[in-house]
């Protein structure tokens, strides 16, 4: 493993429809189930509502539709990764979790299709990762 | 950040569970009936109150809430706003509780409107969005809601 290899990161893969996100581990705090939204009139588009974690009250943020990724399947669980952007709690909707791993960054480039929120993509086992900017989503 | 012996009072509007400070509240006024029909975007009509009419303001519209079929209330929380005093159409009354422990500020970016709310509390599992008023309806928002419908004479 070479000294560039050791500082690739860790990420957290999933997918949204058919497209496969990969969001910096480091930023996550917690994936887990949700069962329920609690919706805020006057909420930006995005943002449905506030879902429970740990008892307190996160923002419930729909990713796909930031995104601009229309899904055709819906997932099979209500799953949400809490972030932490801009200094506080997020809970992004995902789809289906993959796996977590580290990216070669060296497969990094800037082709991203015009997606929103999304800087690079990069290769992993031979599969197109979109690379998730969570912090610019949000915004 | 409000304290755990602030006292606030939760109603309910279209299934969301809000609450306001007890020192913004007059009093909750049931069987409302309207004293004027005159009506504009945000004023359902007038109320009697204590021997004045004041606006009764169309909260549902303002907060982007559905308003199919919606009936005339019943039921009103009688609110100062400035310097303004408006009756709030709500659905029903929780009650007036101590705000206790869960208290938590309001995460500003997911709102369109920054200053709408300013804490979330939570209260028999729910979350409850604490109203601010004056940034809910700005100055002149509530300058015209109460001129509206007056005799300029």
């Amino acid at each position: 493993m070479n000294s560039e290899h050791t500082l690739d990161q860790q990420y957290l893969i999933f997918r949204i429809d058919d497209k496969l996100i990969g969001t910096n581990i480091s930023l996550v705090k917690r994936i887990l189930h949700y069962d329920s939204v609690q919706k805020v009139p006057l909420a930006k588009d995005s943002f449905e509502g506030l879902v429970d974690f740990d008892e307190k009250p996160v923002p419930f943020f729909n990713l796909s539709l930031a995104m601009g990724i229309e899904e055709h399947n819906l997932p099979a669980e209500n799953l949400i990764a809490v972030h932490h952007v801009h200094g506080t709690d997020i809970a992004f909707k995902i789809g289906n979790v993959v796996t977590v791993t580290r990216i070669d960054r060296s497969t990094l480039n800037e082709n991203t299709e015009g997606i929103n929120g999304v800087d690079e993509k990069a290769t992993w086992n031979g599969k197109e990762i979109y690379i998730l900017n969570a912090e610019k989503i949000v915004q | 950040m409000p304290s755990e012996k602030d006292l606030i009072l939760i109603f309910s509007i279209d299934g969301c569970k809000f609450s306001i400070g007890i020192e913004d509240l007059i009093e909750v006024t049931e069987n409302l009936e309207l004293s004027s029909n005159y009506h504009s975007e945000e004023c359902l009509g007038k109320v009697e109150f204590r021997g004045s009419e004041i606006p009764l303001v169309d909260i549902k519209k303002r907060l982007s809430l559905p308003e199919e079929g919606q009936r005339i209330c019943e039921t009103a929380a009688i609110v100062k706003v400035w310097d303004a005093v408006i009756a709030l159409p709500i659905d029903s009354v929780e009650g007036v509780f101590v705000a206790g422990s869960g208290v938590f500020p309001f995460p500003r970016i997911m709102l369109m409107e920054e200053d709408a709310y300013t804490f979330i509390y939570r209260w028999n599992e729910e979350f409850v969005l604490f109203m601010n008023l004056p940034g809910i309806y700005n100055k002149d928002a509530i300058n015209k809601i109460s001129n509206d419908g007056q005799s300029t004479l």
